[in-house]
Protein backbone atom coordinates (compact mmCIF):
# COMPACT_ATOMS: atom_id res chain seq x y z
CA UNK A 1 0.00 0.00 0.00
CA UNK A 2 2.88 2.54 0.93
CA UNK A 3 4.66 1.74 -1.99
CA UNK A 4 1.47 2.24 -3.99
CA UNK A 5 1.07 5.51 -2.30
CA UNK A 6 4.44 6.44 -3.62
CA UNK A 7 4.18 5.78 -6.92
CA UNK A 8 0.52 7.59 -7.33
CA UNK A 9 0.96 10.41 -5.09
CA UNK A 10 2.17 12.89 -7.73
CA UNK A 11 -0.11 12.07 -10.70
CA UNK A 12 -3.10 12.29 -8.52
CA UNK A 13 -2.49 15.76 -7.13
CA UNK A 14 -1.70 16.79 -10.64
CA UNK A 15 -4.99 14.84 -11.49
CA UNK A 16 -6.93 16.89 -8.56
CA UNK A 17 -5.50 20.23 -9.24
CA UNK A 18 -5.99 20.02 -13.17
CA UNK A 19 -9.86 18.82 -12.40
CA UNK A 20 -10.26 21.69 -10.08
CA UNK A 21 -8.75 24.31 -12.63
CA UNK A 22 -11.04 22.39 -15.59
CA UNK A 23 -14.26 22.73 -12.94
CA UNK A 24 -13.70 26.38 -12.34
CA UNK A 25 -13.38 27.04 -16.20
CA UNK A 26 -16.47 25.09 -17.32
CA UNK A 27 -18.37 26.70 -14.53
CA UNK A 28 -17.37 30.67 -15.25
CA UNK A 29 -20.18 32.33 -17.04
CA UNK A 30 -19.66 33.22 -20.91
CA UNK A 31 -19.70 36.41 -21.55
CA UNK A 32 -21.54 37.25 -24.76
CA UNK A 33 -20.73 39.56 -27.54
CA UNK A 34 -23.45 42.95 -27.65
CA UNK A 35 -22.55 45.89 -30.33
CA UNK A 36 -24.92 49.13 -30.03
CA UNK A 37 -24.93 51.25 -33.14
CA UNK A 38 -27.06 54.07 -34.04
CA UNK A 39 -28.12 55.97 -37.07
CA UNK A 40 -30.44 59.05 -36.98
CA UNK A 41 -32.06 60.87 -39.84
CA UNK A 42 -33.91 64.10 -38.82
CA UNK A 43 -36.27 63.31 -36.40
CA UNK A 44 -35.67 60.00 -36.43
CA UNK A 45 -32.93 58.07 -34.49
CA UNK A 46 -32.89 54.12 -34.39
CA UNK A 47 -30.83 52.10 -32.22
CA UNK A 48 -29.63 48.69 -32.77
CA UNK A 49 -28.32 45.88 -30.31
CA UNK A 50 -26.38 43.19 -31.87
CA UNK A 51 -25.75 39.85 -30.32
CA UNK A 52 -25.30 36.19 -30.43
CA UNK A 53 -29.12 34.65 -31.40
CA UNK A 54 -29.85 32.98 -27.62
CA UNK A 55 -28.60 36.26 -26.34
CA UNK A 56 -30.77 38.23 -28.10
CA UNK A 57 -33.53 35.75 -27.77
CA UNK A 58 -33.21 35.65 -24.07
CA UNK A 59 -33.06 39.20 -23.56
CA UNK A 60 -36.33 41.04 -22.20
CA UNK A 61 -36.56 45.27 -22.82
CA UNK A 62 -37.89 48.11 -20.94
CA UNK A 63 -38.98 51.13 -23.08
CA UNK A 64 -40.15 54.57 -22.00
CA UNK A 65 -39.79 57.69 -24.16
CA UNK A 66 -36.74 58.63 -20.78
CA UNK A 67 -34.71 55.43 -20.45
CA UNK A 68 -34.13 51.91 -22.38
CA UNK A 69 -33.32 48.80 -20.54
CA UNK A 70 -32.24 45.59 -21.65
CA UNK A 71 -31.78 42.14 -19.28
CA UNK A 72 -29.56 40.06 -21.14
CA UNK A 73 -29.54 36.26 -20.02
CA UNK A 74 -25.83 36.58 -19.68
CA UNK A 75 -22.88 38.57 -18.81
CA UNK A 76 -21.76 40.90 -21.60
CA UNK A 77 -18.93 42.88 -22.94
CA UNK A 78 -20.43 46.24 -24.90
CA UNK A 79 -19.27 47.79 -27.91
CA UNK A 80 -20.29 50.94 -28.56
CA UNK A 81 -19.16 53.56 -30.84
CA UNK A 82 -17.28 56.58 -29.22
CA UNK A 83 -19.53 59.13 -30.24
CA UNK A 84 -22.57 57.41 -29.12
CA UNK A 85 -25.88 60.17 -28.44
CA UNK A 86 -26.80 58.63 -25.09
CA UNK A 87 -25.60 58.07 -22.28
CA UNK A 88 -24.71 54.04 -21.26
CA UNK A 89 -24.59 52.29 -18.30
CA UNK A 90 -24.36 48.90 -17.24
CA UNK A 91 -24.88 46.10 -13.94
CA UNK A 92 -24.13 42.70 -14.00
CA UNK A 93 -26.60 41.71 -17.02
CA UNK A 94 -28.35 44.92 -17.33
CA UNK A 95 -28.31 47.58 -20.53
CA UNK A 96 -29.74 50.75 -19.53
CA UNK A 97 -29.61 53.49 -21.94
CA UNK A 98 -30.59 56.93 -20.79
CA UNK A 99 -32.86 58.68 -23.33
CA UNK A 100 -33.03 62.17 -23.91
CA UNK A 101 -35.43 64.43 -26.49
CA UNK A 102 -37.13 61.34 -27.26
CA UNK A 103 -40.92 61.98 -27.81
CA UNK A 104 -41.76 58.07 -28.94
CA UNK A 105 -40.12 54.82 -28.73
CA UNK A 106 -40.80 51.67 -30.66
CA UNK A 107 -38.76 48.51 -29.86
CA UNK A 108 -38.70 45.55 -32.00
CA UNK A 109 -36.34 41.88 -31.75
CA UNK A 110 -35.33 40.80 -35.28
CA UNK A 111 -33.53 37.68 -36.41
CA UNK A 112 -30.94 37.57 -39.22
CA UNK A 113 -28.47 38.92 -37.69
CA UNK A 114 -30.34 38.60 -34.44
CA UNK A 115 -30.78 42.11 -33.27
CA UNK A 116 -33.16 44.74 -31.09
CA UNK A 117 -34.04 47.41 -32.63
CA UNK A 118 -35.27 50.77 -31.37
CA UNK A 119 -36.75 53.02 -33.34
CA UNK A 120 -37.38 57.22 -31.68
CA UNK A 121 -38.71 59.70 -32.98
CA UNK A 122 -37.18 62.78 -30.82
CA UNK A 123 -37.57 66.03 -31.04
CA UNK A 124 -36.02 68.48 -33.98
CA UNK A 125 -32.86 70.42 -32.97
CA UNK A 126 -33.80 74.24 -32.66
CA UNK A 127 -33.13 75.73 -36.12
CA UNK A 128 -32.59 72.69 -37.86
CA UNK A 129 -32.92 72.86 -41.47
CA UNK A 130 -34.65 70.13 -43.63
CA UNK A 131 -31.75 68.37 -44.51
CA UNK A 132 -31.26 66.78 -48.24
CA UNK A 133 -31.82 63.14 -47.51
CA UNK A 134 -29.92 60.46 -49.08
CA UNK A 135 -32.23 59.12 -52.08
CA UNK A 136 -31.53 59.75 -56.00
CA UNK A 137 -34.59 62.07 -55.92
CA UNK A 138 -33.39 65.50 -56.36
CA UNK A 139 -32.52 68.04 -53.44
CA UNK A 140 -35.78 69.81 -52.68
CA UNK A 141 -35.59 73.02 -54.63
CA UNK A 142 -37.76 75.92 -53.69
CA UNK A 143 -41.33 75.62 -54.69
CA UNK A 144 -42.77 76.76 -57.65
CA UNK A 145 -45.86 78.78 -57.83
CA UNK A 146 -47.73 75.43 -58.04
CA UNK A 147 -46.44 74.20 -54.64
CA UNK A 148 -48.38 74.20 -51.62
CA UNK A 149 -47.67 75.54 -48.66
CA UNK A 150 -47.32 72.53 -45.89
CA UNK A 151 -50.20 72.75 -43.43
CA UNK A 152 -50.88 72.23 -40.06
CA UNK A 153 -48.12 69.09 -39.66
CA UNK A 154 -50.26 66.92 -38.47
CA UNK A 155 -47.28 64.27 -37.41
CA UNK A 156 -44.73 65.73 -35.41
CA UNK A 157 -41.47 64.32 -36.23
CA UNK A 158 -41.01 61.93 -39.21
CA UNK A 159 -43.00 63.56 -41.56
CA UNK A 160 -40.26 66.65 -41.65
CA UNK A 161 -37.84 64.07 -43.28
CA UNK A 162 -40.57 63.52 -46.34
CA UNK A 163 -39.23 65.06 -49.70
CA UNK A 164 -40.49 68.02 -51.38
CA UNK A 165 -39.75 68.04 -54.98
CA UNK A 166 -40.53 70.45 -56.88
CA UNK A 167 -39.27 71.63 -60.78
CA UNK A 168 -39.44 74.41 -62.71
CA UNK A 169 -43.02 74.13 -64.04
CA UNK A 170 -42.27 73.80 -67.68
CA UNK A 171 -44.77 71.07 -69.18
CA UNK A 172 -47.50 70.74 -65.94
CA UNK A 173 -49.98 68.15 -66.72
CA UNK A 174 -52.95 70.12 -65.38
CA UNK A 175 -54.78 67.58 -63.70
CA UNK A 176 -51.84 66.50 -61.49
CA UNK A 177 -50.04 69.63 -59.16
CA UNK A 178 -48.84 67.83 -56.09
CA UNK A 179 -48.58 63.51 -55.94
CA UNK A 180 -48.19 61.93 -52.99
CA UNK A 181 -46.30 58.68 -53.34
CA UNK A 182 -46.02 55.98 -50.86
CA UNK A 183 -42.81 53.54 -51.07
CA UNK A 184 -44.24 50.43 -49.06
CA UNK A 185 -43.09 49.16 -46.50
CA UNK A 186 -39.91 49.81 -44.44
CA UNK A 187 -37.82 49.67 -41.15
CA UNK A 188 -39.41 46.06 -40.00
CA UNK A 189 -41.67 45.38 -42.10
CA UNK A 190 -39.39 43.90 -45.00
CA UNK A 191 -42.16 43.11 -47.35
CA UNK A 192 -41.49 40.69 -49.75
CA UNK A 193 -37.65 39.46 -49.86
CA UNK A 194 -35.67 37.09 -52.30
CA UNK A 195 -31.80 36.28 -52.18
CA UNK A 196 -30.99 39.50 -53.64
CA UNK A 197 -34.14 41.62 -52.95
CA UNK A 198 -35.82 43.83 -50.28
CA UNK A 199 -39.56 44.91 -51.38
CA UNK A 200 -39.39 48.10 -48.41
CA UNK A 201 -35.76 48.73 -50.48
CA UNK A 202 -36.98 48.44 -53.86
CA UNK A 203 -40.05 50.18 -53.18
CA UNK A 204 -38.23 52.95 -52.22
CA UNK A 205 -36.11 53.41 -54.91
CA UNK A 206 -38.47 53.08 -57.37
CA UNK A 207 -40.69 55.70 -55.65
CA UNK A 208 -37.67 58.07 -55.95
CA UNK A 209 -36.80 57.42 -59.23
CA UNK A 210 -40.66 57.65 -59.97
CA UNK A 211 -40.84 61.03 -58.20
CA UNK A 212 -37.92 62.51 -60.15
CA UNK A 213 -39.78 61.82 -63.37
CA UNK A 214 -42.86 63.32 -62.09
CA UNK A 215 -40.82 66.08 -60.85
CA UNK A 216 -39.48 66.71 -64.33
CA UNK A 217 -43.04 67.00 -65.59
CA UNK A 218 -43.38 69.92 -63.17
CA UNK A 219 -45.18 68.17 -60.39
CA UNK A 220 -44.83 68.50 -57.15
CA UNK A 221 -43.61 65.19 -55.43
CA UNK A 222 -43.95 64.66 -52.04
CA UNK A 223 -42.94 61.34 -50.57
CA UNK A 224 -44.17 59.26 -47.34
CA UNK A 225 -40.71 58.06 -46.40
CA UNK A 226 -37.35 58.71 -48.04
CA UNK A 227 -35.61 56.17 -45.72
CA UNK A 228 -35.44 53.04 -44.46
CA UNK A 229 -37.72 53.34 -41.57
CA UNK A 230 -41.59 52.15 -40.28
CA UNK A 231 -44.65 53.87 -41.06
CA UNK A 232 -47.70 52.74 -40.16
CA UNK A 233 -50.49 52.62 -42.38
CA UNK A 234 -52.70 55.11 -40.67
CA UNK A 235 -49.58 57.73 -40.39
CA UNK A 236 -49.40 57.19 -44.11
CA UNK A 237 -52.58 58.09 -44.50
CA UNK A 238 -52.87 60.83 -42.49
CA UNK A 239 -50.14 62.33 -43.72
CA UNK A 240 -50.75 62.01 -47.58
CA UNK A 241 -54.14 63.71 -46.45
CA UNK A 242 -52.53 66.52 -44.77
CA UNK A 243 -50.75 67.17 -48.40
CA UNK A 244 -54.33 67.38 -50.25
CA UNK A 245 -52.74 65.87 -53.29
CA UNK A 246 -54.55 65.47 -56.63
CA UNK A 247 -53.19 61.90 -56.66
CA UNK A 248 -51.81 59.12 -54.44
CA UNK A 249 -49.98 56.32 -55.59
CA UNK A 250 -48.35 53.28 -53.30
CA UNK A 251 -45.24 51.71 -54.51
CA UNK A 252 -45.02 47.67 -54.05
CA UNK A 253 -44.24 44.72 -55.25
CA UNK A 254 -45.91 41.38 -56.50
CA UNK A 255 -45.14 37.62 -56.87
CA UNK A 256 -46.71 37.23 -60.07
CA UNK A 257 -45.75 37.70 -63.84
CA UNK A 258 -47.66 40.86 -64.13
CA UNK A 259 -47.73 44.20 -62.64
CA UNK A 260 -50.64 45.00 -60.53
CA UNK A 261 -52.74 48.42 -60.39
CA UNK A 262 -55.77 48.55 -57.27
CA UNK A 263 -58.02 50.56 -56.49
CA UNK A 264 -59.99 51.00 -53.60
CA UNK A 265 -62.91 48.43 -53.07
CA UNK A 266 -65.91 50.40 -51.47
CA UNK A 267 -69.14 48.79 -49.55
CA UNK A 268 -71.23 51.45 -49.08
CA UNK A 269 -74.36 49.59 -49.01
CA UNK A 270 -76.52 50.88 -45.75
CA UNK A 271 -74.49 53.86 -45.62
CA UNK A 272 -76.02 56.96 -45.02
CA UNK A 273 -75.00 59.46 -48.60
CA UNK A 274 -73.56 62.06 -45.52
CA UNK A 275 -71.91 59.33 -43.31
CA UNK A 276 -70.11 58.41 -46.78
CA UNK A 277 -68.71 62.08 -46.98
CA UNK A 278 -67.04 62.45 -43.76
CA UNK A 279 -66.31 59.00 -42.85
CA UNK A 280 -62.43 57.92 -43.04
CA UNK A 281 -62.99 54.69 -44.10
CA UNK A 282 -64.85 55.84 -46.77
CA UNK A 283 -63.16 58.89 -47.74
CA UNK A 284 -61.84 57.34 -51.07
CA UNK A 285 -65.93 56.81 -52.45
CA UNK A 286 -65.73 60.36 -53.51
CA UNK A 287 -62.62 60.19 -55.77
CA UNK A 288 -63.74 55.91 -56.93
CA UNK A 289 -64.64 56.98 -60.16
CA UNK A 290 -61.15 59.00 -61.45
CA UNK A 291 -59.35 57.01 -59.34
CA UNK A 292 -60.75 53.87 -61.36
CA UNK A 293 -60.36 55.65 -64.57
CA UNK A 294 -56.37 56.56 -63.80
CA UNK A 295 -56.10 52.86 -62.74
CA UNK A 296 -57.31 51.72 -66.25
CA UNK A 297 -54.62 54.24 -68.08
CA UNK A 298 -51.70 53.37 -66.06
CA UNK A 299 -52.49 49.45 -66.58
CA UNK A 300 -52.70 50.46 -70.15
CA UNK A 301 -49.72 52.23 -70.27
CA UNK A 302 -48.02 49.26 -68.80
CA UNK A 303 -49.49 46.94 -71.57
CA UNK A 304 -47.82 49.19 -74.53
CA UNK A 305 -45.71 46.30 -75.51
CA UNK A 306 -47.87 43.59 -77.24
CA UNK A 307 -46.71 40.75 -75.16
CA UNK A 308 -47.51 42.42 -71.88
CA UNK A 309 -50.17 42.19 -69.43
CA UNK A 310 -51.50 44.04 -66.45
CA UNK A 311 -54.13 43.40 -63.40
CA UNK A 312 -56.05 45.64 -62.61
CA UNK A 313 -57.97 45.36 -59.50
CA UNK A 314 -60.20 46.48 -56.34
CA UNK A 315 -59.23 45.87 -52.68
CA UNK A 316 -60.69 47.26 -49.50
CA UNK A 317 -57.27 48.09 -48.59
CA UNK A 318 -57.50 51.31 -45.99
CA UNK A 319 -54.41 52.96 -47.27
CA UNK A 320 -56.72 53.48 -50.19
CA UNK A 321 -60.13 53.55 -48.69
CA UNK A 322 -59.22 56.40 -46.68
CA UNK A 323 -57.50 58.51 -49.26
CA UNK A 324 -59.24 61.82 -50.02
CA UNK A 325 -57.83 61.73 -53.56
CA UNK A 326 -57.93 59.80 -56.49
CA UNK A 327 -55.32 56.55 -54.97
CA UNK A 328 -54.08 53.67 -56.23
CA UNK A 329 -51.64 50.58 -55.40
CA UNK A 330 -49.19 49.64 -58.40
CA UNK A 331 -47.34 46.33 -57.55
CA UNK A 332 -44.09 45.90 -59.81
CA UNK A 333 -43.93 42.26 -60.86
CA UNK A 334 -40.89 40.83 -59.07
CA UNK A 335 -40.48 36.63 -59.54
CA UNK A 336 -37.12 34.14 -58.51
CA UNK A 337 -37.04 34.19 -62.22
CA UNK A 338 -37.68 38.02 -63.30
CA UNK A 339 -36.09 40.14 -60.24
CA UNK A 340 -35.58 43.89 -61.49
CA UNK A 341 -33.42 45.39 -63.77
CA UNK A 342 -32.91 48.85 -64.55
CA UNK A 343 -34.06 48.94 -67.91
CA UNK A 344 -37.45 47.32 -66.80
CA UNK A 345 -37.82 49.51 -63.84
CA UNK A 346 -36.80 52.92 -66.25
CA UNK A 347 -39.58 51.13 -68.61
CA UNK A 348 -42.37 50.74 -65.66
CA UNK A 349 -41.67 54.61 -64.68
CA UNK A 350 -42.11 55.76 -68.02
CA UNK A 351 -45.05 53.87 -68.56
CA UNK A 352 -46.69 54.93 -64.77
CA UNK A 353 -45.82 58.68 -66.66
CA UNK A 354 -47.46 58.35 -69.77
CA UNK A 355 -50.42 56.73 -68.15
CA UNK A 356 -50.72 60.03 -65.85
CA UNK A 357 -50.80 62.02 -68.92
CA UNK A 358 -53.90 63.87 -69.51
CA UNK B 1 2.83 12.87 3.18
CA UNK B 2 1.40 9.39 4.58
CA UNK B 3 -1.24 7.08 3.18
CA UNK B 4 -4.02 8.73 5.55
CA UNK B 5 -3.32 11.95 3.54
CA UNK B 6 -3.84 10.72 0.18
CA UNK B 7 -7.48 9.50 1.37
CA UNK B 8 -8.49 12.89 2.22
CA UNK B 9 -6.71 13.90 -1.39
CA UNK B 10 -9.14 11.44 -3.10
CA UNK B 11 -12.08 12.39 -1.08
CA UNK B 12 -11.84 15.86 -1.81
CA UNK B 13 -11.26 15.17 -5.60
CA UNK B 14 -13.81 13.03 -5.91
CA UNK B 15 -16.44 15.14 -4.16
CA UNK B 16 -15.77 18.33 -6.19
CA UNK B 17 -15.95 15.96 -9.44
CA UNK B 18 -19.66 14.68 -8.27
CA UNK B 19 -20.63 18.05 -7.35
CA UNK B 20 -19.47 19.30 -10.84
CA UNK B 21 -21.01 16.46 -12.66
CA UNK B 22 -24.36 17.02 -10.67
CA UNK B 23 -24.46 20.59 -11.23
CA UNK B 24 -23.75 19.93 -15.34
CA UNK B 25 -26.37 17.95 -15.75
CA UNK B 26 -28.82 19.79 -13.74
CA UNK B 27 -28.15 22.80 -16.37
CA UNK B 28 -27.64 20.90 -19.19
CA UNK B 29 -29.96 17.66 -19.35
CA UNK B 30 -32.78 18.25 -17.00
CA UNK B 31 -35.91 18.58 -19.12
CA UNK B 32 -37.52 21.66 -19.34
CA UNK B 33 -41.10 22.18 -17.15
CA UNK B 34 -43.89 21.82 -19.34
CA UNK B 35 -45.31 25.19 -20.09
CA UNK B 36 -48.69 25.68 -18.39
CA UNK B 37 -52.12 27.22 -19.98
CA UNK B 38 -52.19 30.56 -20.42
CA UNK B 39 -55.04 32.33 -18.15
CA UNK B 40 -58.43 32.38 -20.05
CA UNK B 41 -57.27 29.44 -22.19
CA UNK B 42 -59.43 26.44 -22.61
CA UNK B 43 -57.22 23.03 -22.67
CA UNK B 44 -57.92 20.61 -25.45
CA UNK B 45 -59.99 18.04 -24.49
CA UNK B 46 -58.27 15.06 -25.17
CA UNK B 47 -61.75 13.28 -25.95
CA UNK B 48 -62.39 12.57 -29.27
CA UNK B 49 -65.78 11.29 -30.88
CA UNK B 50 -65.15 10.72 -34.59
CA UNK B 51 -64.39 11.84 -38.06
CA UNK B 52 -66.03 15.50 -39.18
CA UNK B 53 -65.82 16.99 -42.63
CA UNK B 54 -64.54 20.81 -42.50
CA UNK B 55 -64.14 23.13 -45.44
CA UNK B 56 -61.06 24.68 -45.93
CA UNK B 57 -61.10 28.32 -47.89
CA UNK B 58 -57.29 28.44 -49.77
CA UNK B 59 -55.79 31.23 -51.06
CA UNK B 60 -55.13 29.89 -54.35
CA UNK B 61 -53.78 31.34 -58.04
CA UNK B 62 -55.31 34.47 -56.45
CA UNK B 63 -58.42 32.94 -55.39
CA UNK B 64 -60.38 31.04 -52.59
CA UNK B 65 -60.36 27.46 -53.37
CA UNK B 66 -62.54 25.24 -51.26
CA UNK B 67 -61.17 22.21 -50.31
CA UNK B 68 -62.56 19.12 -47.74
CA UNK B 69 -60.52 17.50 -45.13
CA UNK B 70 -61.25 15.34 -42.65
CA UNK B 71 -60.38 15.70 -39.20
CA UNK B 72 -61.18 14.17 -35.88
CA UNK B 73 -64.02 15.51 -34.03
CA UNK B 74 -63.78 17.54 -30.84
CA UNK B 75 -66.02 18.12 -28.12
CA UNK B 76 -64.94 22.24 -27.26
CA UNK B 77 -65.20 24.15 -30.29
CA UNK B 78 -61.77 25.18 -29.03
CA UNK B 79 -60.29 22.39 -29.74
CA UNK B 80 -61.60 21.93 -33.04
CA UNK B 81 -60.55 25.51 -33.97
CA UNK B 82 -56.89 24.74 -33.28
CA UNK B 83 -57.49 21.73 -35.56
CA UNK B 84 -58.80 23.36 -37.98
CA UNK B 85 -56.49 26.36 -38.17
CA UNK B 86 -53.67 23.87 -38.06
CA UNK B 87 -55.03 22.05 -41.13
CA UNK B 88 -55.55 25.60 -43.11
CA UNK B 89 -51.76 26.45 -42.53
CA UNK B 90 -50.76 22.84 -43.27
CA UNK B 91 -52.39 23.24 -46.24
CA UNK B 92 -52.18 26.59 -47.44
CA UNK B 93 -48.34 26.78 -47.07
CA UNK B 94 -47.94 24.75 -50.20
CA UNK B 95 -48.36 28.57 -51.96
CA UNK B 96 -45.46 30.20 -52.25
CA UNK B 97 -46.58 33.49 -50.88
CA UNK B 98 -47.55 31.75 -47.66
CA UNK B 99 -44.75 30.47 -45.15
CA UNK B 100 -45.08 26.44 -44.27
CA UNK B 101 -43.53 26.83 -41.17
CA UNK B 102 -46.51 28.74 -39.28
CA UNK B 103 -47.13 27.45 -36.03
CA UNK B 104 -50.38 27.81 -34.14
CA UNK B 105 -49.73 29.41 -30.58
CA UNK B 106 -53.49 29.25 -29.53
CA UNK B 107 -57.02 29.34 -29.89
CA UNK B 108 -59.25 31.81 -27.14
CA UNK B 109 -62.81 33.23 -27.32
CA UNK B 110 -63.33 36.59 -24.98
CA UNK B 111 -66.82 37.17 -23.61
CA UNK B 112 -67.89 39.31 -27.08
CA UNK B 113 -67.27 35.88 -28.80
CA UNK B 114 -64.35 37.24 -30.46
CA UNK B 115 -62.46 34.34 -31.86
CA UNK B 116 -58.74 35.15 -31.22
CA UNK B 117 -55.94 33.58 -33.66
CA UNK B 118 -52.46 33.55 -32.17
CA UNK B 119 -50.15 32.58 -34.66
CA UNK B 120 -46.23 32.42 -34.54
CA UNK B 121 -43.98 35.24 -36.13
CA UNK B 122 -43.31 33.42 -39.10
CA UNK B 123 -46.57 34.06 -40.88
CA UNK B 124 -45.40 37.87 -40.80
CA UNK B 125 -41.82 37.61 -40.91
CA UNK B 126 -41.49 35.24 -44.14
CA UNK B 127 -45.07 36.48 -45.64
CA UNK B 128 -44.23 36.71 -49.41
CA UNK B 129 -46.93 37.76 -51.16
CA UNK B 130 -48.88 40.71 -52.57
CA UNK B 131 -51.24 43.14 -51.27
CA UNK B 132 -54.43 40.28 -52.93
CA UNK B 133 -52.48 37.42 -51.34
CA UNK B 134 -52.74 38.84 -48.21
CA UNK B 135 -56.03 39.63 -48.65
CA UNK B 136 -56.79 36.37 -49.93
CA UNK B 137 -55.46 34.46 -46.81
CA UNK B 138 -57.11 36.85 -44.21
CA UNK B 139 -60.35 35.95 -46.06
CA UNK B 140 -59.33 32.24 -46.18
CA UNK B 141 -59.12 31.96 -42.44
CA UNK B 142 -62.48 34.02 -41.73
CA UNK B 143 -64.04 31.77 -44.33
CA UNK B 144 -62.58 28.65 -43.26
CA UNK B 145 -63.51 29.18 -39.46
CA UNK B 146 -66.78 30.91 -40.08
CA UNK B 147 -68.13 27.68 -41.88
CA UNK B 148 -66.68 24.95 -39.05
CA UNK B 149 -67.05 27.11 -35.54
CA UNK B 150 -70.60 27.84 -34.57
CA UNK B 151 -71.63 31.15 -32.38
CA UNK B 152 -68.22 33.07 -33.00
CA UNK B 153 -69.10 37.42 -33.77
CA UNK B 154 -65.92 38.01 -35.49
CA UNK B 155 -61.97 36.74 -35.36
CA UNK B 156 -58.74 38.68 -34.95
CA UNK B 157 -55.38 37.43 -35.49
CA UNK B 158 -52.54 37.49 -32.95
CA UNK B 159 -49.30 37.15 -33.42
CA UNK B 160 -47.25 35.97 -31.06
CA UNK B 161 -49.54 36.86 -28.60
CA UNK B 162 -49.96 40.67 -29.60
CA UNK B 163 -51.74 42.61 -31.66
CA UNK B 164 -49.77 43.92 -34.49
CA UNK B 165 -50.05 46.83 -36.91
CA UNK B 166 -50.47 44.71 -40.62
CA UNK B 167 -49.57 41.62 -41.70
CA UNK B 168 -47.84 41.82 -45.10
CA UNK B 169 -48.12 45.87 -45.01
CA UNK B 170 -50.82 46.24 -46.99
CA UNK B 171 -54.23 45.61 -44.28
CA UNK B 172 -54.85 46.17 -40.92
CA UNK B 173 -54.68 43.69 -37.96
CA UNK B 174 -55.59 45.21 -35.66
CA UNK B 175 -59.21 45.25 -35.48
CA UNK B 176 -60.99 42.13 -36.40
CA UNK B 177 -61.59 40.90 -39.40
CA UNK B 178 -65.00 40.57 -40.17
CA UNK B 179 -65.88 44.34 -41.74
CA UNK B 180 -62.65 43.54 -44.15
CA UNK B 181 -63.45 40.19 -45.28
CA UNK B 182 -66.73 40.56 -46.56
CA UNK B 183 -66.13 42.29 -49.68
CA UNK B 184 -65.13 40.28 -52.72
CA UNK B 185 -62.39 41.50 -54.18
CA UNK B 186 -62.29 42.25 -58.12
CA UNK B 187 -59.49 40.99 -61.27
CA UNK B 188 -58.94 41.76 -64.34
CA UNK B 189 -56.43 41.38 -66.81
CA UNK B 190 -55.88 44.48 -69.20
CA UNK B 191 -53.81 42.94 -72.12
CA UNK B 192 -52.42 45.19 -75.28
CA UNK B 193 -55.01 47.12 -77.44
CA UNK B 194 -55.22 45.74 -81.00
Amino acid sequence: MWKMYRIMKRPVIFAGIFLVCFVSFLSAEKTAQISLRYSRQDTLVRLVVEGEDSVIAGSTTIASPAMFRIDFPTLFELKKPQDFIFETSRKDRTLSIALKDVMDIRVYKLSNPSRIVAEMKVKPAAGAQQPAGQGTVPPPKPLGPTAVTPAKQQLAATQQAQSQTAAPATATPAAFRTIVIDPGHGGYDFGMITQDFKEKDFSLSLAKDLGAALAKKGIKVVLTRRADQSLPLAERVSFANSKTPDLFLSIHATPDDVPAVTTALMDDQGTDVVVRLYKLAARQSRHIDRSRMIARSIAEALTADPKSKAALRELPAPILNSLDAPAMLIEYPVTAKKTPDQKARDKFISAIVKGLAP
Amino acid sequence: MRPRGIWIILIVIFFLAGAAGSYFFLKYYTPAAPQTAANGTEVQSPEIQDLITVRLMLPKDKKLVMTEKRLRSRIKNIALAEAVVEEFFREAGSAYTIPQNVKLLGVYRDANQVLYVDLSDDLRRNFQGDALDEYLLLKGLYETLVSTIPDFQDLKVLVEGKEIETLGGHFFLKYPLKSLVMAEPKSESVTPHE
